[in-house]
């Protein structure tokens, strides 16, 4: 119960910590948003008294006290702040994109996992050494890989020399929306994902599957004549699938960072090429709304591996 | 479950786009999905695409250009991008005027107009055929309500031009009377050319013009926005009663692609029929290959620029900045950043071919000269190459935009060439916010600046009339709104407003003459070339594009056939 | 450890006495490769990182091997001086960011109490940080020097080596040294760097080859972006210049986005196979079945 409890504390801990750089950071950067807020063109046409105007109107004059405290009154509220570039609410942008970053962060996520899983179990328990250690060293080899330049490579095969999938967007221009199209334009940016996040997952499966292989438990279910199949992917793995949860819900955190790049080769309209574009233009309630959710993300993904922790953990389950 | 959630959120998220007013006929953004949901690029298999000839009346079904930002709700006051913003504005609002390819004023949604003999009166006859997208008629009280709510409303980009406006009168529904404190030679082009007319009837009821929404997006122009999808895509239908021409194209389809190689790489696929964006000059001659693409050049009206901080030694002895200037060679730096692509400078800032110009004088390059002139000022040689003067090595942060690869490249050459007369710099890239609060600290003069040199590029509206003209160098901040070089000089002051005061156009064009000798001897910046517009398009969907000389082909003059 | 494992052959047995095994004998002789390119680079490399030699977009011919970018500079060269500056910042980092780990996650294993928490506190608060987009944001106020962004990258990722040293040095707490030596009377400080010579060597190794993997990543992907240094010899911001450049709509990515790219995981999965190697002599247990 305390143990819970203090979980709970230090998570509040966390989030108010990053809450509170969310809204610094953004204002140490150099440069004014007066671009982003003024549109229409021609900046130098308006007069100072416009400009302070402007400013006034989005509170960007008060001082940083004054600021801070509104952020936080709007953010137990739930208000985001409205984009100062197009004056829409910043929760209306991230509502448009979110779902985009979450299906691709998702669809990454899912298959690197299952197949990632099942290859490591597969041939990291393979009584023929050579197998393991090629999947080892191509895992390696996959790891290494830059997300960025796997996306260009992947355009210039099949987007452009073969043209079997479209090479940016999340849909068709026209009569898009469909599955079938969404599908279509998710291949390139999620295989990109996957196959550079591959590496990780099978090399974390492999190692706590060998901490697991060993062991006696093991051992003696051998001894006791069960199939080797089921002896792979029941028993060994079941042992082994502790730490391998813990850090697939960790891996979010980093699929979150490569969707940031991978949504910019494929122009796909999620969140974390919206922190790029927030930025560029310092829009800063834009920049702190995205930026929070992703950190949110992140830390949602570490509260619910240590909450289902007691869940998958054989020993707990074993001796309730 | 992660995947299913998205799912649910990404079908939710297509289906809030924002639709256009009821009255238009409104078409839902999601359109029954074609047989195989594939990118579907209905122009290239579609019969009348490619026999089309814009001449004949026979309409393309769609269009498809690929911007490279979202233009949010696409009215006067909120449009994002000077270019390809403002075309696209026109493409939706008119003006009284327009310009044509040769950007002279044409009459738009005025007819006719006369000027009286003191050059203070505007008397201008409205069309009687015109008709907003939602049905009203269009009438004088519209004029004279758009010239009242944009002195009003201070944020538009027109509001300085109408500053000058005394009064207007409605003399009938379709005439108008429009009274100057000053004469003004530049009055035909800013505003009456370039401001969007907005409606009365939907207009009045704004108040918050630059949070305003897409249903009062309503113009006159010969396309209305039928959807908009944020940061994705807009719908422009043809608006089929246009009085100024026939409309080329049933439907526009705007689509942002913020990455200009997903965008051209787009076009190779023919997902998209033209691209906004520049074409890389290495890709014109292989686009040019492709059978059904096309591209077409012009001059374009953007500067890349030297700008130096005139306030700061050494800067502020415009000896020193000749001789900067004639150490630089505009032509190496066309043939190797541009390809050739590329017009050479003028050093009075004027582009050659832009209507004010005068053509008196020409950029000089010699390193020898510029090497007599430096010893000459006594910035001798120190051991390391790098000249001394009073005392102070010569050696400066050179700023350029980070995001920027035409800069970046020019710059590396302009410090290469610096360097050859015993000037170093240090290329500091900035990203543009940075950049800008240096060199433009909150995009006002009054702040100051903090720089010694920055790589600096006007766009083309730069070059389209006096006012602007003058507001580079005019050392009064109410003037001289982009003077970011801090030139304080009592003559070219004299000269500018001199010109700015002119009553006929040959006056202000000897003026002009005046003002670019001047600029050429006291040099607040030394221009290095203005970059040629080359735009890509699919040539097969459609070839009707017309060039506007410093806007490229994207506009009211291409998708609009007479 | 483990009990039904067949004797390893004499063949392993002659190669493991070598000190790498095949697989580390593999990533030793690429890293040696790259670290010979950097070394060498400014004698062997035809032409200099910033020298334009050639006109701009030039094919692959005898005096551009891989032909020239944008501007006319030789790729093959740029290709030589980027291994530098990899190799540099890929190191640096790493160094910087397990020096700041083991120093936070071993004092916060040996000292315990509110130190620990609240350095385990300041762990979790920089892990929950996504951290590509923290970068990005931090570099628009902190600059595109190479120190600049060693440091950067660094803040980021100390963080998972000091929680992995913090359990290591706890459980090395649990194993007597610490407590032997406490007996005898070394103090804090020497129980410290005694514990860290030799009871966390075997982690730190293989944590710094991970880290140097993932820095080197991180810097490529920042170039990429256009948050590094453009004007600077490095393989991400040559890719840079093939993106915008579009040179991947011509031939050129051939000869200009394949080589960087494959560079760049060549010499990362140089260390990652070291570090196997590696491991297995420290660490038999967790690498070998």
């Amino acid at each position: 119960m305390t143990t819970t409890l203090r979980r709970a504390g230090l998570t509040l801990g966390v989030l108010l910590m990053a809450v509170a750089l969310n809204f610094v950071i953004p204002r140490l950067m150099p440069g004014s948003p007066i671009r982003a807020i003024a549109g229409g063109g021609d900046v130098g046409e308006l007069t100072t008294a416009q400009r302070n105007a402007l400013l006034d109107r989005y509170g960007l004059n008060d001082s940083l006290w004054v600021q801070f405290r509104d952020y936080l009154t709007g953010l137990v509220r739930g208000d985001l702040g409205t984009s100062l570039g197009d004056g829409r609410p910043v929760s209306t942008h991230i509502g448009e994109r979110i779902g985009w970053t979450l299906l691709l962060v998702g669809t990454a996520l899912l298959v690197t996992t299952v197949v990632g899983v099942f290859l490591a179990t597969a041939f990291t328990t393979s009584r023929r050494r050579n197998v393991d250690t090629g999947g080892m060293t191509t895992s390696i080899a996959f790891d290494a890989l830059p997300p960025f330049w796997v996306g260009m490579m992947f355009i210039l095969l099949f987007g452009v020399t073969l043209g079997w999938l479209p090479t940016f967007g999340a849909t068709a221009l026209v009569g898009g929306g469909g599955v079938v199209d969404i599908a279509k334009h998710l291949v390139l940016p999620a295989s990109t994902l996957i196959l550079t996040g591959l590496g990780q997952t099978y090399l974390v499966t492999r190692s706590s599957l060998i901490a697991v292989m060993g062991s006696t438990h093991i051992a003696h279910a051998r001894v006791r004549g069960i199939p080797e199949r089921r002896l792979r992917y029941g028993h060994t793995l079941r042992a082994a699938a502790l730490p391998i949860h813990t850090l697939v819900l960790l891996e979010v955190g980093w699929l979150i960072s490569g969707a940031v790049v991978v949504e910019t080769v494929f122009a796909y309209p999620g969140l974390g090429r919206l922190v790029f574009e927030a930025v560029e233009a310092r829009d800063y309630p834009l920049l702190q709304g995205s930026f929070l959710l992703l950190t949110v993300t992140v830390i949602g993904a570490n509260l619910l591996a240590d909450l289902t922790y007691p869940l998958i953990d054989p020993r707990t389950r074993v001796s309730s | 479950m992660f995947v299913a959630a998205a799912l649910v959120a990404t079908s939710c998220a297509s289906d809030e786009a924002t639709d256009a007013p009821a009255d238009t006929g409104e078409t839902d953004t999601e359109e029954p999905s074609t047989a195989d949901g594939t990118a579907a690029t209905p122009p290239a298999s579609d019969p009348d695409a490619s026999a089309d000839a814009p001449e004949t009346g026979s309409s393309i079904e769609q269009l498809t250009i690929a911007i490279s930002g979202d233009e949010s709700t696409l009215n006067p006051y909120t449009y994002v991008t000077g270019y390809p913003g403002l075309n696209l504005l026109g493409l939706v609002f008119d003006g009284l005027l327009a310009l044509d390819a040769d950007n002279e004023p044409q009459p738009a949604l005025a007819s006719d107009w006369t000027v009286s003999d003191d050059n203070l009166v505007w008397s201008l006859n409205l069309r009687d055929d015109v008709v907003w997208h939602d049905g009203e008629a269009f009438d004088a009280d519209d004029v004279a309500f758009t010239f009242d709510y944009v002195a009003e409303n201070t944020q538009s980009n027109w509001t300085p031009g109408v500053a000058g406006v005394a009064s207007l009168e409605v003399t009938s529904p379709t005439s108008v009377d429009i009274t100057l404190t000053e004469p003004s030679v530049d009055f035909a082009v800013r505003p009456l050319a370039s401001m969007p007319i907005l409606p009365e009837h939907v207009w009045s009821g704004v108040t918050d013009p630059e949070n305003s929404g897409v249903d009062v997006s309503i113009g006159t122009g010969p396309y209305s926005i039928a959807s908009y999808d944020t940061g994705q895509s807009y719908a422009l239908d043809a608006n089929t009663d246009y009085a100024l021409g026939t409309p080329v194209a049933d439907t526009v389809l705007l689509a942002v692609i913020p990455e200009p190689s997903t965008a051209f790489a787009a076009l190779r696929t023919g997902e998209v029929d033209m691209v906004s964006s520049i074409v890389e000059p290495q890709l014109v001659a292989e686009f040019e290959s492709d059978a059904d693409l096309a591209v077409q050049t012009g001059p374009g009206f953007g500067s890349t620029q030297v700008n130096f901080n005139n306030e700061r030694a050494p800067f502020d002895d415009p000896e020193v900045r000749r001789a900067i200037g004639l150490a630089l060679d505009p032509q190496e730096l066309i043939d190797s950043v541009l390809l050739g692509t590329g017009t050479s400078p003028n050093p009075g800032f004027l582009h050659p071919d832009g209507p004010l110009s005068q053509g008196v004088v020409t950029h000089e390059f010699d390193v020898d000269a510029a090497n007599a002139l430096l010893d000459e000022l006594g910035a001798e040689l120190g051991d390391d190459g790098v000249r001394i003067l009073d005392g102070e090595p010569m050696s400066f942060d050179l700023l350029v935009y980070a995001d920027n690869p035409t800069r970046i490249r020019s710059a590396e050459i302009v410090s290469e060439q610096l360097d050859a007369v015993g000037i170093s710099t240090s290329i500091t890239s900035l990203e543009p916010a940075a950049l800008d609060a240096q060199v433009w600290p909150g995009f006002d003069v009054n702040e100051g600046r903090d720089y010694d040199i920055a790589m600096w590029g006007w766009s083309p509206s730069a070059q389209l009339d006096a006012s602007r003209y003058a507001a580079l160098f005019h050392s009064d901040p109410a003037i001289g709104t982009l003077n970011v070089t801090g030139l304080v000089d009592p003559d070219m002051d004299a000269l500018l407003d001199e010109m700015l005061a002119a009553q006929t156009p040959e006056e202000r064009d000897e003026l002009i003459g005046s003002i670019e000798e001047r600029v050429a001897e006291v040099r607040p910046f030394v221009v290095l070339f203005y970059q040629d517009g080359a735009y890509a398009y699919r040539a097969s969907t459609f070839d009707g594009w017309v060039f506007q000389n410093g806007q490229g082909p994207l506009g009211k003059l291409s998708l609009v056939s007479n | 450890m483990t009990m039904l494992q067949a004797p390893p052959r004499t063949g392993r047995r002659r190669m493991r006495r070598l000190g790498l095994g095949g697989v580390g004998s593999v990533g030793a002789v690429l890293l040696s490769i790259f670290v010979a390119a950097a070394v060498f680079a400014p004698w062997v490399a035809p032409f200099g990182p910033s020298e334009r030699s050639g006109t701009p977009f030039d094919r692959p011919s005898s005096t551009h091997l891989l032909g020239t970018d944008d501007v006319g500079k030789d790729l093959w060269s740029l290709l030589l001086h980027g291994t530098r500056t990899s190799l540099v910042i890929g190191i640096a980092t790493a160094l910087l960011a397990i020096g700041v780990g083991a120093a936070v996650g071993s004092t916060a294993g040996l000292v315990r109490g509110w130190t620990d928490t609240l350095l385990m506190r300041l762990v979790d608060i920089v892990l929950a940080l996504p951290f590509l987009p923290l970068l990005i944001v931090a570099s628009t106020f902190a600059g595109r020097a190479v120190a600049t962004q060693v440091v950067l990258i660094a803040a980021l990722t100390w963080a998972r080596p000091a929680r992995l040293i913090r359990s290591a040095t706890l459980e090395a707490r649990t194993r007597g040294h610490v407590e032997v030596a406490e007996g005898m009377g070394a103090t804090r400080w020497r129980l410290l760097w005694r514990h860290l010579s030799v009871g966390a060597a075997p982690l730190l190794i293989p944590l710094f080859l991970r880290a140097a993997m993932g820095a080197i990543l991180l810097e490529a992907s920042l170039s990429f972006l256009g948050l590094g240094d453009p004007s600077r010899a490095s393989w991400g911001t040559t890719l840079y210049w093939a993106n915008v450049r579009s040179a991947f709509l011509t031939d050129a990515w051939r000869w200009w986005v394949v080589p960087p790219g494959v560079a760049i995981s060549a010499l990362v999965v140089s260390f990652g196979l070291l570090g196997v190697a590696i491991e297995r002599r420290l660490n038999p247990s967790s690498v070998e079945r």
